[in-house]
């Protein structure tokens, strides 16, 4: 009887843990693992990784980018994080996309980000909603269909319910309000800082209405594209754990004077758009 | 002093599983005639008992309750504490705002047969949050604390409300968003006291919430500069011993400061990672509690800023 009991407990470790051998090795060295490496990548091992990348290789590394997080968030609701690229774009070997997946969210993918050698590097910043303790992890795709992921733990909760931090009219007022900044263009071929700051509650559909307590239906930015000179510099597809009034950092090189556009779209069909003309400071 | 008080607060929360002897319980101190206030000291949420300033007043038919702490257990040794003082009915539970180290000891007030009043928003507030703080405390002490438990049912001061406890009069005022969106000013008529609580923060360092407003606060805070009706103040957190103008002035300073850097910062890189690692540092030796809560307020500042 006890055999059997010990029988089904190791059984339901390996049901949820990736490979049974790894469950049992460390049960038997610490029989109350928690926050254990295992325990941590467990959602991601046994469901994730092949719901979002099949069974395709990825190699766990920081050979193409850094990526910072900070481990305990201040505010779940709007965790900052920022991806930098250790090698430069270009036509032979660039990143073409970034996935930001927070393992423990009710949708954990909270975009996928387009780049190219246009870029000059694949630089990303933004903000997303932690709704739990989690890792959160950032997978790079190159132009040779390889994959990197760095991976942190974030300890965070709530961000995904947590109230606007206005209340619906005000945000309503401004919705899709653009502000679309560029750093000082001080010589053609070199990376421009961009920043994109779109105002828009990015509803998830986990918070609940102030006045009534009911669940308000979710409503945020499913699309992003900028263009330069009508090229497409940087586009995403995005989802609920991108944080309320979604804020980007990204660099283009433009390679001479010009006209930058965005378009954002949200998931009433709502089109925003922003130009700014990017002209030289060069003497 | 104090070390005796925490000494006593060790010894309160171990005994927790034991029926509460009142007698054993520190009385509470009374800092001007009538008014009772069961000091705090430093804490974090959940793991610690006894972190915000609460307490009780008493009239001549009643008395009002000003907050119940962080926990059930921390509620009932306020009724302890009440007790000692006096035997007369607890008429009001008064909830300054909804977070939980000065609502969590509410249900320890059922049987009293207390009227609940709160700011019109508290309802609401709690409705949101309440389960989830509860979640948090069941999480972090390991008990098993029901949701029945939670209040939900107030009255609510719109925009002024006087209660009579006999012979005393306190003047409850709903205030704009401040510390929170649900934020409620208590002042005795008698004394000329004003029951501050998470509106002044004194020593402590000030503590924004995610429904709060910089703005609003210290929009506040001017205005109560210019009362000259006012003879006392109760902080929220840190010491009772209290000079007006050099903990307002010091609170105005502090969140003066966030809100004109972050603003900078808003309209320059609009940098939130920069901002919270970058501003107001050198307020690090002016507070106490600095590293616990300094990001967080720069980070729901930068949220109310963004685009005001």
């Amino acid at each position: 009887m006890k055999y059997m009991n010990t029988l089904l407990i190791l059984l339901s470790i390996s049901f949820y843990a990736s490979t049974f051998s790894i469950a049992l090795a460390k049960t038997t060295e610490n029989p109350k693992p928690s926050e254990s490496i295992v325990d941590q990548n467990t959602t991601w091992n046994t469901l994730l990784k092949a719901y979002y990348f099949e069974d395709k290789t990825i190699i766990e590394s920081d050979e193409l980018f850094d990526f910072s997080a900070p481990y305990r968030a201040e505010d779940g609701a709007m965790v900052p994080i920022e991806i930098v690229a250790k090698k430069p774009q270009t036509e032979e070997h660039y990143i073409k996309s970034l996935w930001i997946i927070i393992d423990k969210n009710p949708k954990p993918l909270a975009g996928k980000f387009k780049f190219s050698p246009l870029n000059g590097k694949a630089d990303l910043s933004m903000r997303i909603r932690v709704d739990a303790y989690s890792p959160v992890r950032v997978i790079a795709e190159t132009n040779e269909n390889k994959l990197y992921m760095v991976s942190h733990y974030v300890k965070s909760s709530g961000g995904c319910s947590a109230p606007a931090s206005s209340d619906a009219a005000t945000a309503l007022a401004r919705l899709g309000k653009i502000r679309l900044k560029t750093s000082l263009l001080k010589s053609f071929e070199q990376p421009v800082q961009t920043r994109l700051a779109i105002s828009h509650p990015n509803t998830s559909g986990l918070q609940k209405d102030q006045v009534t307590t009911l669940f308000i239906p979710p409503h945020y930015i499913s699309k992003i594209d900028v263009k330069f000179e009508g090229k497409t510099i940087f586009s995403a597809e995005t989802d609920i754990s991108i944080s309320e009034n979604p804020n980007f950092k990204f660099y283009f090189v433009p390679s001479k004077a010009g006209i930058l556009t965005t378009e954002i779209t949200d998931t009433k069909g709502n089109k925003f758009t922003q130009t700014k003309k990017l002209e030289a400071t060069i003497n | 002093m104090m070390l005796l008080i925490s000494l006593f607060s060790v010894f309160e929360t171990r005994a927790s599983t034991t029926p509460l002897d009142c007698k054993k319980v520190t009385p509470a101190v009374e800092i001007q005639s009538g008014i009772f206030v069961r000091p705090s000291h430093n804490g974090i949420l959940f793991k610690d008992e006894n972190i915000a300033n609460i307490g009780f007043i008493v009239g001549d038919k009643a008395i009002a309750v000003i907050d119940t702490g962080g926990s059930i257990d921390e509620g009932k040794r306020l009724i302890c504490q009440i007790k000692q003082q006096s035997n007369l009915p607890i008429r009001y539970v008064i909830n300054t705002h909804v977070h939980p180290d000065h609502t969590m000891g509410n249900s320890a007030f059922k049987a009293e047969n207390t009227t609940f009043i709160g700011h019109k928003n508290l309802t609401h507030a709690v409705g949101i949050l309440s389960k989830t703080y509860l979640r948090r405390y069941n999480e972090v002490t390991g008990k098993n604390v029901s949701d029945k438990t939670i209040i939900t049912s107030y009255t609510s001061v719109i925009n002024k409300l006087n209660i009579d406890l006999g012979n005393r009069t306190l003047t409850l005022t709903a205030v704009q968003k401040a510390h929170t969106n649900n934020d409620l000013l208590v002042f005795d008529n008698k004394t000329k006291t004003l029951w501050m609580s998470d509106l002044l923060f004194h020593k402590h360092i000030p503590v924004i919430g995610k429904s709060g407003s910089v703005n609003g606060w210290l929009e506040l805070i001017k205005r109560l500069k210019k009362n000259k009706i006012i003879k006392n103040f109760i902080p929220g957190h840190g010491p009772l011993q209290i000079n007006w103008d050099d903990a307002s002035n010091n609170q105005t300073r502090y969140l003066t400061l966030l809100r004109d850097e972050i603003r900078k910062n808003i309209s320059t890189e609009s940098d939130l990672t920069h901002a919270m690692e970058s501003i107001g540092l050198n307020e690090g030796s002016k507070w106490q509690m600095f590293s616990t809560f300094h990001k967080r307020n720069i980070s729901y500042i930068f949220s109310e800023l963004e685009w005001e």
